[in-house]
């Protein structure tokens, strides 16, 4: 059974330098004093429009000599034997700030707001990636022994996987949706991902 | 299976977690104030042992022994050098009792505190014997590893590196230096730069550790990685010191120290630890975050350059490689060289560099008229205190070897023949590291095109056969005195062909006029086709000015340097109104050129757009961020819109820009900046939006004539629309550019898919739509 994550976005902490360096500050590590009345403004907006709001579930594994079985899903490639491969569980991720926010920079576009709608965009990508790494700590805290978060579109790990997670953890209950032919999903700060689970740490056999 | 083979395998396979602090922590838990923490070898092994073993069990793999200061110099100073030893073993030892197999053991060394010479006053084996005596007691009592930390001087760290490959070739070798917030060590030493020395010499991983939080500490890591294909390590303090009355606090806690395990994965570390502040609970919550993961496979930038402490010179442009440091036919600096006259010699560097030399090469004449130390004490004076990468022209192997091993960054060796007398050059370059030229000759001097071809080939084979690798190779295809029947032309045929093929090139330009009258006029003619035909660089007299100003001429007329601009330092106002976001103002402004023209495309023509070019122009040299160059367009737009209206009303035409995002994709911000931006420099714009279809694309073409279509794709699924619209614009007969930008493009996947121009952003975006406009380039 699904579950659903959310978070107030207030909560969700953005190191000063990663928001800096998203938003093109680069190198300098924090948003410079000129441009901190824009940033303020685009921040509380962010605050007012986000709705972090995440599904998960975990599933079982069953190992095939081609990849991993979850569902009666093959997953398989170099970044699934690396990453997933010996996990005996997998859980999906599925998580956004929501519909609004995409609205609201398409609003501050059209309206000429250039900067600030930019401003929006370059928040929102951070937010919903500590939003999920938010939800992966929390995961970890009961889980345990789990691997690195990795996304479709990472490596070899193909687009076409954002379809079969939205659609197994029903993200129509979450408001995201996807394009067929694209694997582009809606609203655009959302991210799929995917978390192996191993019973216990691997020895690392010293002597 | 030896040490680091074992380690380097599981490395491979899973990054593994270190341990934290050691010097905050054991003050904190023996109450020390004022003494060396390493005392409580001696004094408390049952307090070391036990932070080991809360380590162990929070969940490292990997624990270091309490030596950071434990070298005799260092322990001198507290008058403990009696017990160095004792230390030192008592050390390892409570590391191995606390982690019973279960953790590997690295032994741990810090620098001394002192300097080395121009900077300090210590020479290279200062530091070199210091290590030596610590590391060859850690690796008898068995240590799996070493591990240099808080390093803030490369000839420091270069030292206990080979002392440490010295004491033992199984141990597995970690080299760190610490960085200050802007990205340099204390002596002026740069992430890349870091890279270019170590990357030659038998480490196993890089790294970073200390001065720094996990946040600031990112982006220097990220630096790194892009270099380099050895093992990356790294040990962040939590957070940077607040002093609180009167004591030192760390403000990133367990939690948020564990947050950034996750950025520090995936630029590349393969190694994760902390360094001060860190507690056993840090380490706890990393091994929750880190749990078992693969390391991220990295790509590896290759960096054909040279580098002494502070500078890097690139290849990858023109390098004027100064000859004048050479005591042939010059007496005074022969005198000086063999009385020891530092000064003398540093002056001619200087005024070399001065006049335009990157690199200096050295040559000390009949070297044993010429005292060692002083040798060392030249190229040392040099790297640190002119700051040029050093070309060492040394031909005793003793001494070349001496050099080569303490030089401070990577420098050029100069020279190698693939001759039997030479081969022991090959020990230096192994190894000590460094680049090399590789002459295109044997014993004889080459007489024809071919001659040359076979000797370089056999060298090339020698150098690679011994893992030298191309990138460290910078060939000479020799030219000869033309007074002694040497023939230019030879040469020239093959620095053809050398480039043709890739290679960096490098030549002794005063030999070809060796002998004869207008030297000056010989050598810039010489020069200049050998420029053309691909030379990289010459060991040439930057003094000669004749030779300097028609080099620098036809680097500009190849193309291969900018044409020099006039400072131009009176202020522009409408730069500066716009920069600022005055949009009110520079409207008011607007008004008043217009009153002063009449005509609204004289002031989008004298004053609008030169302004935008000048913004576009600070944005590519990186002057102004991202956000100024948004917010810039932003403000013009209220006037050039103003211009626009008046000019609609005159009847006269604009400039039209058709701009979309292909089908299927929604990223638009990319876009959006892109139109800004061009609106903001005079085209008229017509944005359709995003996921917009090819054919409604197609038809906007053939309505509204554009000057050109420019299409956004952000994703690998929808590039290929890109195709589908000039196919279309084909099918129809609409002759316009496309241009296209976006994360998942490239120049090449660009072309792939029929476009016109690629362009990597906004600014050169509207660069190539002046480069339509002017009709000078072709589609």
């Amino acid at each position: 059974m699904s579950k659903i994550f959310r978070e107030d976005p207030e909560n969700i902490k953005i190191p000063e330098r990663v928001i800096a360096a998203r938003l093109g500050f680069k190198g300098i590590g924090k948003i410079p004093e000129n441009f901190l009345e824009s940033f303020n403004k685009a921040y509380e907006v962010a605050m007012e429009v986000a709705n972090p709001t995440a599904i998960y579930d975990t599933f079982e594994v069953k190992e095939n000599p081609e990849g991993l079985i979850v569902l009666g899903k093959l997953l398989k490639g170099k970044m699934v034997s690396q990453h997933l491969g010996k996990s005996s569980s997998i859980t999906l991720i599925l998580s956004t700030i929501g519909i609004q926010y995409d609205d609201k920079i398409e609003e501050l576009h059209k309206s000429g707001e250039e900067l600030l709608s930019f401003f929006l965009d370059g928040i929102g990508s951070e937010l919903v990636e500590y939003f999920t790494r938010d939800l992966d700590r929390k995961l970890r805290e009961t889980m345990g022994n789990g691997s690195a978060r990795i996304s479709p579109g990472y490596g070899d790990l193909p687009l076409e996987l954002n379809a079969w997670i939205i659609e197994t953890l029903g993200g129509e209950k979450i408001g995201v949706s996807y394009d067929p032919e694209t694997f582009i999903m809606k609203p655009r700060k959302t991210i799929t991902a995917l978390i192996g689970w191993k019973k216990s740490l691997k020895d690392l056999h010293l002597r | 299976m030896r040490k680091r083979e074992k380690i380097s395998q599981i490395l491979k396979e899973r990054v593994l977690l270190l341990d934290g602090a050691y010097g905050t922590e054991l003050m904190k838990r023996a109450g020390l104030r004022d003494i060396p923490p390493e005392v409580l070898n001696i004094e408390r092994p049952d307090v070391v042992e036990s932070l080991h073993r809360d380590y162990v069990n929070a969940g490292s793999d990997v624990v270091i022994t309490n030596t950071f200061g434990a070298t005799p110099s260092k322990l001198a100073e507290y008058g403990l050098e009696d017990s160095f030893e004792e230390i030192v073993r008592n050390a390892v030892r409570a590391a191995k009792r606390a982690t019973k197999g279960k953790a590997f053991v690295f032994g741990d060394a810090g620098p001394t505190g002192k300097l080395p010479f121009p900077v300090g006053d210590k020479p290279f084996d200062f530091f070199y014997e210091n290590f030596r005596k610590l590391f060859e007691i850690m690796v008898e009592e068995g240590v799996d590893g070493i591990i240099l930390e808080t390093f803030s001087d490369i000839a420091e760290l270069k030292a206990a590196v080979l002392a440490a490959r010295d004491a033992s070739k199984d141990i597995f070798l970690v080299a760190h230096l610490t960085f200050d917030e802007n990205g340099r060590t204390l002596t002026g030493t740069d992430p890349m730069n870091f890279v270019l020395t170590f990357e030659d010499l038998d480490v196993d991983a890089l790294g970073i550790n200390c001065t720094l939080g996990p946040e600031e500490l990112l982006p220097i890591f990220q630096e790194l990685s892009k270099y380099t294909d050895k093992f990356l390590t790294v040990e962040p303090n939590a957070g940077m010191p607040i002093v609180e009355n009167g004591e030192t606090i760390y403000p990133v806690g367990p939690d948020e120290f564990s947050v950034h395990v996750d950025s520090y994965w995936e630029a590349g570390a393969n190694i994760i630890g902390g360094c001060c502040g860190t507690t056993p609970e840090h380490i706890r919550n990393m091994r929750r975050q880190l749990g078992e993961r693969h390391p991220v496979e990295r790509e590896k930038k290759r960096i054909f350059a040279l580098s002494s402490p502070t500078t890097i010179v690139s290849f990858e442009k023109f390098v004027v490689i100064g000859e004048r440091i050479n005591p042939a036919g010059r007496k005074k600096l022969r005198k000086a060289m063999e009385e020891g006259d530092l000064d003398y010699v540093l002056n001619d560097g200087r005024k070399q560099k001065e006049a335009g030399a990157e690199v200096l090469d050295v040559n000390f004449g009949i070297e044993q008229l010429v005292n060692e130390d002083f040798m060392e004490k030249v190229i040392y004076s040099l790297a640190y205190s002119v700051g040029t990468p050093i070309s060492i022209d040394v031909q005793t192997v003793k001494r070349l070897e001496r050099l080569v091993r303490s030089y401070p960054g990577r420098p050029l060796i100069n020279s190698f023949r693939p001759v039997k007398e030479e081969m022991k050059k090959l020990e230096v370059l192994k190894k000590y590291g460094g680049s090399v030229v590789l002459l295109s000759m044997e014993e004889e001097v080459p007489e024809s095109y071919e001659d040359r071809l076979r000797a370089f080939e056999k060298g090339l084979d020698v150098l690679t056969s011994n893992g030298i690798e191309k990138h460290r190779i910078i060939v000479d295809p020799i030219v000869l005195a033309m007074g002694a029947g040497g023939n230019p032309r030879d040469t020239l045929k093959f620095i053809e062909y050398l480039s043709s093929e890739g290679f960096k090139t490098t030549l002794g330009l005063s030999n070809l006029s060796f002998g004869l009258p207008d030297r000056s006029h010989f050598n810039s003619s010489f020069l200049v086709m050998a420029v053309d035909r691909g030379l990289s660089s010459a060991i040439m007299n930057p003094l000669d000015e004749i030779v300097m100003k028609d080099l620098k001429s036809a680097l500009v007329i190849l193309g291969k340097a900018e044409l020099p601009k006039k400072e131009v330092k009176e202020k522009d106002e409408v730069v500066e109104m716009v920069l600022a976001g005055k949009s009110d103002e520079l409207l008011e402004k607007t008004k008043e050129f217009l009153k002063e023209l009449k005509e609204p495309l004289l002031v989008v023509e004298k004053y609008l757009r030169p302004a935008m070019e000048k913004i576009g122009d600070m944005y590519d040299k990186g002057e102004i961020f991202l956000p100024q160059l948004i917010l810039a367009a932003q403000t013009a737009k209220s006037s050039f819109e103003y211009l626009e209206n008046l000019m609609k009303g005159s009847g006269k035409s604009e400039k039209r820009v058709i701009i979309a995002t292909v089908k299927g994709d929604v990223h638009d911000i990319g876009k959006n900046i892109v139109a800004a931006v061009m609106k903001s420099s005079g085209y008229d714009v017509l944005d359709l939006g995003k996921d917009v279809p090819s054919d409604a694309i197609v038809r906007e073409a053939e309505k509204n004539k554009p000057i050109a279509v420019a299409l956004s794709a952000m994703m690998t699924t929808t590039a290929p629309r890109i195709s589908e619209v000039v196919k279309l614009l084909k099918e129809k007969g609409i002759k316009v550019p496309v241009l296209v930008g976006g994360a998942s493009l490239s120049e090449k996947l660009a072309k792939e898919l029929g476009a016109d121009f690629y362009a990597k952003d906004a600014s050169q975006g509207v660069k190539i739509l002046k480069e339509l406009e002017k009709g000078g380039v072709n589609y």
